[in-house]
This record gives structure tokens, C-alpha cells and sequence, in this order.
């Protein structure tokens, strides 16, 4: 049996797309709503959840602090944003539907929950075929057959609210969204939380596309590991307000985030440099490309020159660079470009 | 041009493409244009290719490996401009800041402005076909009229106002009919032969009940003398058989008054004119009072109809026209006051005359009456036998009128007339033989001779030519019988 949360102070009026296109950024850690190019127009949530056996006395607190929840015979569920705010408020660690840029199998409501945090950000279509691009991770080692799942059930979930659901590479949507002068040429990374993507786009056309397992949650858990920390929290919000990889570490936490940084981007450079020797399907392209960052993983002071030095430090690319850039707003690159990509398509 | 790879392909499309995108600020407006553009593009291929799979033989030429790249490009840049157009603002002035604010290649602008006057070339290309169709159909009639009076000029001898190169001032054909101007002699073939008639395509019908034999043609073309005794006498080309024109005559027998009571008498007077024109081989043809044509001396055959005479046509001269041109005979009289033919034998003069210029390419103006040919030589007289001399229905043989033509006999021979002929022919002469007698006293002054000693030194040269046809007759047949036939002619019968 379940019950809904119906308190009117809870529901949080979602904005209806004047256009008709949706661009969703489905993270591990956020999802970002754009029915705007403009990147002050996004609306984001949480991917999280918390929950907690149902009691009055805590569904009345709920209430009084206008938190969205769920109540089901059992349990409360507190997602997105507030999840949060909540979890340090029991202190516990909040719950995520999705682990490694996909569908979480070792949580049952993992489904539910992120249903119930994208009716918040995206309302029903109010015509047929309205269009709505979601962020999809490339294909990656230990990802393939997951994905066909987790593309499976976001589109028949995103179709039953009315749209022409169609997914788009996350790191295509980079490019869609950050390399327009380019005529959409250049190559776009996206750091996620679960995963980072890569797409090397010629004119719009994806020519590699793919994923490593790696990402911030990889980097908060081997963190927390090796310093013995109870939870993430401190390593997150350390990463998050303190950290300069432009700067030698100062202790031990900054020390080991920048160990796994470095690991996470050397692993990705390392795959994008095989995939470019690998790759038979690369036009001879005559210009020079651009490399444009994005996600909530890149947002750490220092990230891009990180990045730069890394790539210099390998040795010669395969391919001829012509800068690397953050993009204007790592955070909603991804959900603006899956805009753009539904835009592109509407009548 | 070797055709491009895939992959090549794919980049040298997007290099295009991608010069125009630059159009576009919007960023899905840009995406768009590219991934259609684009994917269009490689639908217009695969639909090509598809095409070409069907027609392997286009496939191995030499054309496919030319332009097949060249097909592709004109197919994209084809695309690009639909594309475009879709996307752009609709006002012309906005588009074209927008190309000149986007530094669009000069190629695009060119494209761009072509595919914005596209309907001014719809509208000009459409009109140029019509102009082409135009022109086409008028080249048309004219070559067909040029093909027309080539054929005219190279199947009919004489153009009838044309005038003999050796003869200025002397005309052979020169007033065209006054009605049935634009008649030409049709092409008529024989549809039948019957034991005693033949059918012909123009309805003519030509009775052989009388047909007989008579000796066969031989003639001479002789040259045209300009009035110098210096000319030689000799003949020009072979010796001809085939007829080379048509000589009308009238029957002068006795005609009953033209009503339906006097049919039975009207066939009795024929049935004698035809029993005496066979006997005498007199004509080769002749027309009765009811439009029934018979053939008496076959066409292939003199018939005595001529005696002494003489015509002309650019060809050159024929003297003795029993060899030379068939003998019509209508049978009726000079002097018949009211009409001198019947309805029906205008009709049938007109069938027989278009069936023998056909069948013997007999040019307009060797179609001539007998008065208009007729001579004496031992008085340098014209007019002899001087049947048609006046009234002659030309036009309604679809012919030119000869009344206007100058006699060679006069004009050459210096043949003439006096008061006698001129009463005999009515009080006046016909123009020609005015205008011939004008043109024989204009040589004689050219030649510092007087008229009547050129005249005898013509009349020389006649007998010369007579002479000379008479032999050539002589190749061919008994002398004696053409002699007699000759002497028979130059009775005074029609």
C-alpha cells in the first residue's frame, strides 16, 4: 500500500518547456532537467534518497520542513535535494538509485525513486512526440550488457510521460552544448559520478564513443578506504569545497584525492589514447580539435590544468589538440546539450 | 575523377556542409542543418547507388568514373540550398545581412541568390522553351518550304517567271493563273487498268477503246539561237522519246447544240471524230463533249497533230512538237460563239493535264495551245492553224496563261504575222506575240541588221532545225511515213 506525500507545501510547481524539447542529464549523483539553452534555466536534483522506517512523529517534520518524501507502508523515503540535508540530519549516508553511471541492482527502489525525481524536474508532454534527450554513458568495460537494461528502462519510463524519448551519449551531449563553433567537432568529456564519458564528435557525428568505470563516487569510496573513514561525507565535502589539484596535497585526505584524480585521468587519457589507435572508423581530419570537460567531477579548482599536464606528460596524441577547456557550466553541459539535440529535432 | 571512399566521402561532405552551418547561430538550428543535410545526403547516395546497382553496364563506364563525384557534389550543394532556405529568416534583405554578417563563402552567396531567383529562372527557362518550341516550329515551315520549292525547282523545268539566260528581255511563262494561284500539279498515279480504261488518283478515267500505234518519239532539244547565225545548229544532249509537253487543240468537227435530246447525235459526232483521229493518228488524246477522255496514239507515241511548229522553254527549242509534246484535242470549235468547252470537259481537261505533267514531269511552260506554236515556213508566217489562239481556259488547267508568253517563233525566228492573221485571230494579237515582235526587231538593231535580212537569215536558220528534226525522226522511223503524216497536219484540219 503506498501513500503519497500530498502536502501542497511539498509540491514544487515543475515549469512547462516552452519549447517542447527536454534535455536530461541522468547522473549518478544529480540529474539535471534543461528545456533551455541558458544554463541558469536548469533545474537539478539529487540522486539520492534516504529512508527511514515510517513513524508519525518524522513524517510530521517532514512536513514541517516542507522535505519531499514517500511514505510507504513501511518506510519514508526522503529524495532529491532534500535528501541530502536529511541524511546529515540522521546521519547516515544517503542511498543512490544509480552506481556506476548506471541503474543501481542492489537497491529495489533504485527505479522508483528516480522516477519520483524526474516527475520533479520534467513535467508530462503536453503533446505527442514532444522530444526528450537523456544522457546515457558510452559503452565501457563491465558496462555493456547493463546498458542495454538501464537505456530500457529510462526510455519506457520517460515515453509513458508522454515524450519521444530518445538517449544521446553523454559525452556527445558535451559537445552538442559546449562546441557549437566548432560546428560540433572536438572532443567531449564528461566526469561523472559513477563514470567518465568520452565522445570524439566530427560535425555531429559521433566517430568513438565510450566509458570508464571510474568516476567521483570511485574516488570518494578509495578515499575513504585507504584514510579509514567511517563515510564519504567528509571526503565529499572536502573534495567538493577545499581541493586544488593545482596545489601539492597539505595532508593526508587532500594527498590521496589527488592520487585517485590523477588515476581517474590517466586511466581516462590511457582509453583515449587506444581507442584513437584502435579506431578504424576516424575520418583524416585536418584540424586540430578542441577537448572540452564537463561534470561534477571536474569542478575542483585546478582540474583542467591537471588535465593539460596529464596529456602533455604522455607524450605525443594521435590526434593534434587544439585546447582543452572547461566547459561554460560543467554541471548542466550535459542536460544543455541533450536540449539542443531535442530542439534540433522539433518542428 | 576516381570515385571517392567512404570515409572520404564523409569528410569531403561535412567540409561542405560545414562552410554553410557557419550560417546558423542558434545551436540546434546549426545541429540540425548538419545532421540533415547530412543524413539526406546519404540517403541521395544509397537511392543513387541503388539506381546505378540495377544498370550495371552505367556502372563500368567511363561516365560513372567521370561524374559520378560530380553528380554527388551537385546532389549536396542541391541539398544544402533546401536546407538553408528551411532555416533562414523569410525576408530577402534579412538573409542577405545575415550572409554577409556570417562572411558566408562567395560560393554560398552565389548559390544562396540563385536559389532566391529560382523562380525568375523557372519563369525564364519556361520561356525560352516557349521561344525554342517557337523557333522550332518556324524552322520547320520554312525548311519545309525551302524542301518545297527545292523539290519544285528540281521536278518542274522552268520557274515561270524566270527568264532565258541567252534571251534577255524574251519571257516564257510570265501572268500566273487568276485563280487557283498556289495550284500545284499533285503527284497522280494509275489506280486501274481495265481491257478498255484506266483509273487514275485524281479521278481521271481514260477510255483505250481507240488506242492505236503511230512510230515512236525522237526528238532533239536545240539550243536557243539569240538571233546570231553563228550559233551552231547542233542538237542539245541525246535524242529524246519521252513527251516533254502538252499541245492543246480544238477538233473543229461539228458540234450539236448541248441538250439532253441530242444525246444519241452528240455520241454519233464523237464515235466519227474518234474513227477519224484513229485513222489519221491524229492526236494522242482527245476530250468529248460529255468529259470522256480517250486515248488515241499512245503517249510514248508522235501523234500528227503539230505540222509546223515551234516552242521554247529554258531547255532549249522544239521544232516539229508531234515528236516532242502530246496532242490534246477537245472536241470543239474556235469559233463557237457562246462557250468553246463544256463543263465537263474543263473538268477532264484539268484531270488529264495534272495525270500527264505527273507522269512525264512536264513543266508549266511547255503546256501551250496549238495557235500559239503553229507556222508557216514558207512565209515566215505564225498562227498557220490557229486553234486556241484566244480563250484558252489556262487557269483552269491549272496553268499560266501563254497569252503573255513571247513566242520563240517570232522572237528568235522572226516568224510574224499580218492583217489576214490578226482578223483571223480576232483583231488583235495576244500580248506575247506583241511583246516577241518587239524583242526580234530589238536583236535585229543590236545586230546592226535590218529586220527583214535578219528575218531571212532566221528563216535559214529555221530550215536548218527543221532539217535537223526531220533526221533525227529519220533515226527512228520510215521517213515517209512521218513525211505524209506531216503533210497531212498541215491541212487545214485542228
Amino acid at each position: 500500500m503506498e501513500e503519497k506525500n500530498q502536502m501542497p507545501a511539498n509540491k514544487v510547481e515543475v515549469p512547462l518547456p516552452k519549447s517542447g524539447a527536454v534535455g536530461l542529464d541522468i547522473g549518478t549523483s544529480r540529474i539535471v532537467a534543461a528545456d533551455s539553452s541558458d544554463s541558469k534555466l536548469t533545474r537539478t536534483e539529487l540522486n539520492a534518497f534516504v529512508a527511514v522506517p515510517a513513524s508519525d512523529m518524522i513524517e510530521q517534520v517532514l512536513k514541517q520542513k516542507h522535505m519531499v518524501f514517500e511514505r510507504n507502508c513501511k518506510n519514508l523515503y526522503v529524495y532529491g535535494n532534500d535528501s541530502d540535508f536529511f541524511a546529515s540530519f540522521m546521519n547516515v549516508a544517503a542511498r543512490r538509485p544509480m552506481r556506476d553511471g548506471l541503474l543501481n541492482p542492489q537497491e529495489e527502489q533504485s527505479q522508483h525513486i528516480m522516477q519520483l525525481i524526474v516527475q520533479r524536474l520534467v513535467p508530462r508532454a503536453r503533446r505527442n512526440n514532444e522530444v526528450l534527450y537523456f544522457s546515457l554513458p558510452g559503452k565501457g568495460e563491465g558496462v555493456n550488457g547493463k546498458l542495454v537494461y538501464h537505456q530500457a528502462v529510462l526510455k519506457n519510463f520517460l515515453s509513458s510521460l508522454g515524450y519521444n524519448a530518445k538517449p544521446l551519449n553523454e559525452g556527445q551531449a558535451v559537445v552538442f552544448s559546449e562546441l557549437q563553433d566548432e560546428n560540433f567537432t572536438g572532443i567531449g568529456v564528461s566526469f561523472g559520478g559513477g563514470m567518465c564519458n568520452v565522445s570524439v564528435s566530427f560535425m555531429s557525428m559521433p566517430m568513438i564513443t565510450f566509458s570508464i568505470p571510474k568516476g567521483g563516487d570511485y574516488i570518494d569510496r578509495n578515499v575513504t578506504e585507504v584514510l579509514g573513514e567511517a563515510n564519504s561525507t567528509k571526503v565529499r565535502l572536502e573534495k567538493e569545497e577545499h581541493l586544488d589539484l593545482s596545489r601539492a596535497p597539505k595532508d593526508d585526505l587532500s594527498r590521496a584525492l589527488h592520487i585517485y584524480y590523477e588515476d581517474v585521468l590517466q586511466t581516462l587519457i590511457d582509453s583515449l589514447r587506444a581507442e584513437f589507435s584502435a579506431s578504424s572508423q576516424l575520418p583524416k581530419i585536418d584540424r586540430a580539435l578542441p577537448v572540452v570537460l564537463a561534470g561534477g567531477t571536474a569542478r575542483p579548482a585546478g582540474f583542467l590544468q591537471k588535465f593539460e599536464q596529464m596529456l602533455v606528460a604522455g607524450g605525443e596524441f594521435p590526434i593534434e589538440i587544439s585546447d582543452v577547456r572547461m566547459a561554460k557550466d560543467p554541471l548542466t553541459a550535459t542536460a544543455r546539450g541533450c536540449y539542443i539535440a531535442a530542439m534540433s529535432e522539433m518542428k | 575523377m576516381i570515385p571517392r571512399s567512404g570515409t572520404e566521402t564523409t569528410l569531403h561532405y561535412s567540409k561542405v556542409v560545414e562552410r554553410y552551418a557557419h550560417l546558423f547561430d542558434r545551436p540546434e538550428i546549426r545541429l540540425r542543418f548538419l545532421n540533415h543535410t547530412l543524413a539526406l545526403q546519404t540517403d541521395c547516395t544509397d537511392k543513387l547507388n541503388g539506381w546505378l546497382d540495377r544498370f550495371p553496364l552505367i556502372k563500368q563506364s567511363k561516365l560513372y568514373e567521370r561524374h559520378y563525384a560530380r553528380l554527388l557534389d551537385l546532389l549536396l550543394y542541391r541539398l544544402i540550398v533546401r536546407e538553408i532556405n528551411k532555416y533562414l529568416p523569410t525576408s530577402m534583405g534579412e538573409r542577405l545581412r545575415l550572409l554577409r554578417q556570417q562572411k558566408a563563402p562567395v560560393a554560398a552567396r552565389v548559390y544562396f541568390s540563385f536559389y532566391q531567383a529560382r523562380y525568375l529562372f523557372h519563369v525564364a527557362g519556361l520561356a525560352f522553351v516557349v521561344l525554342l518550341i517557337c523557333g522550332l516550329c518556324s524552322a520547320t515551315v520554312w525548311s519545309a518550304h525551302r524542301v518545297n520549292n527545292y523539290l519544285a525547282s528540281r521536278y518542274s523545268k522552268s520557274n515561270p517567271t524566270d527568264t532565258h539566260a541567252g534571251s534577255p528581255g524574251v519571257v516564257y511563262a510570265q501572268t500566273p493563273a487568276n485563280y487557283l494561284p498556289d495550284y500545284k500539279p499533285e503527284k497522280v498515279w494509275l489506280v486501274e487498268r481495265k481491257d478498255n480504261f484506266e483509273r487514275y488518283s485524281n479521278g481521271g478515267r481514260i477510255s483505250t477503246d481507240y488506242e492505236t500505234d503511230n512510230h515512236q518519239r525522237a526528238y532533239y532539244v536545240l539550243p536557243h539561237t539569240n538571233g546570231a547565225m553563228n550559233v551552231q545548229a547542233k542538237p542539245i544532249g541525246e535524242l529524246h522519246h519521252e513527251p516533254a509537253g502538252l499541245l492543246y487543240h480544238t477538233s473543229e468537227s461539228d458540234l450539236l447544240p448541248f441538250t439532253a435530246d441530242n444525246n444519241e447525235s452528240i455520241e454519233t459526232h464523237t464515235r466519227g471524230l474518234l474513227e477519224y483521229v484513229r485513222r489519221n493518228r491524229s492526236y494522242n488524246y482527245v476530250i468529248d463533249r460529255f468529259g470522256q477522255i480517250y486515248r488515241i496514239v499512245r503517249d510514248e507515241q508522235a501523234a500528227n497533230h503539230a505540222g509546223h511548229s515551234v516552242w521554247a522553254d529554258k531547255q532549249g527549242v522544239y521544232v516539229g512538237l508531234n515528236e516532242s509534246f502530246i496532242g490534246v484535242c477537245f472536241e470543239t470549235r474556235s469559233d463557237a460563239s457562246v462557250e468553246q468547252l463544256t463543263e465537263a470537259q474543263l473538268v477532264a481537261g484539268r484531270l488529264l493535264t495534272q495525270i500527264l505533267r505527273s507522269r512525264y514531269q512536264i513543266d508549266d511552260a511547255d503546256c501551250v495551245v496549238h495557235g500559239l506554236v503553229s507556222v508557216n515556213p514558207d512565209n515566215m508566217r505564225i498562227c498557220y492553224h490557229h486553234d486556241w489562239v484566244r480563250n484558252f481556259p489556262f487557269a483552269a488547267m491549272g496553268l499560266s496563261d501563254k497569252y503573255q508568253v513571247a513566242p520563240v517563233a517570232i522572237s528568235e525566228f522572226g516568224f510574224t504575222y499580218d492583217d489576214d492573221i490578226i482578223a483571223q485571230v480576232g483583231g488583235a494579237m495576244w500580248p506575247g506575240a506583241v511583246a516577241a515582235l518587239a524583242e526580234f526587231d530589238r536583236r535585229a538593231a543590236a545586230a546592226n541588221l535590218k529586220t527583214d535580212d535578219l528575218r531571212k537569215q532566221m528563216r535559214e536558220r529555221y530550215r536548218q532545225q527543221m532539217e535537223l528534226a526531220r533526221k533525227s525522226r529519220d533515226t527512228t522511223t520510215d521517213q515517209t511515213e512521218s513525211s505524209r503524216a506531216l503533210d497531212q497536219t498541215n491541212t487545214p484540219q485542228g
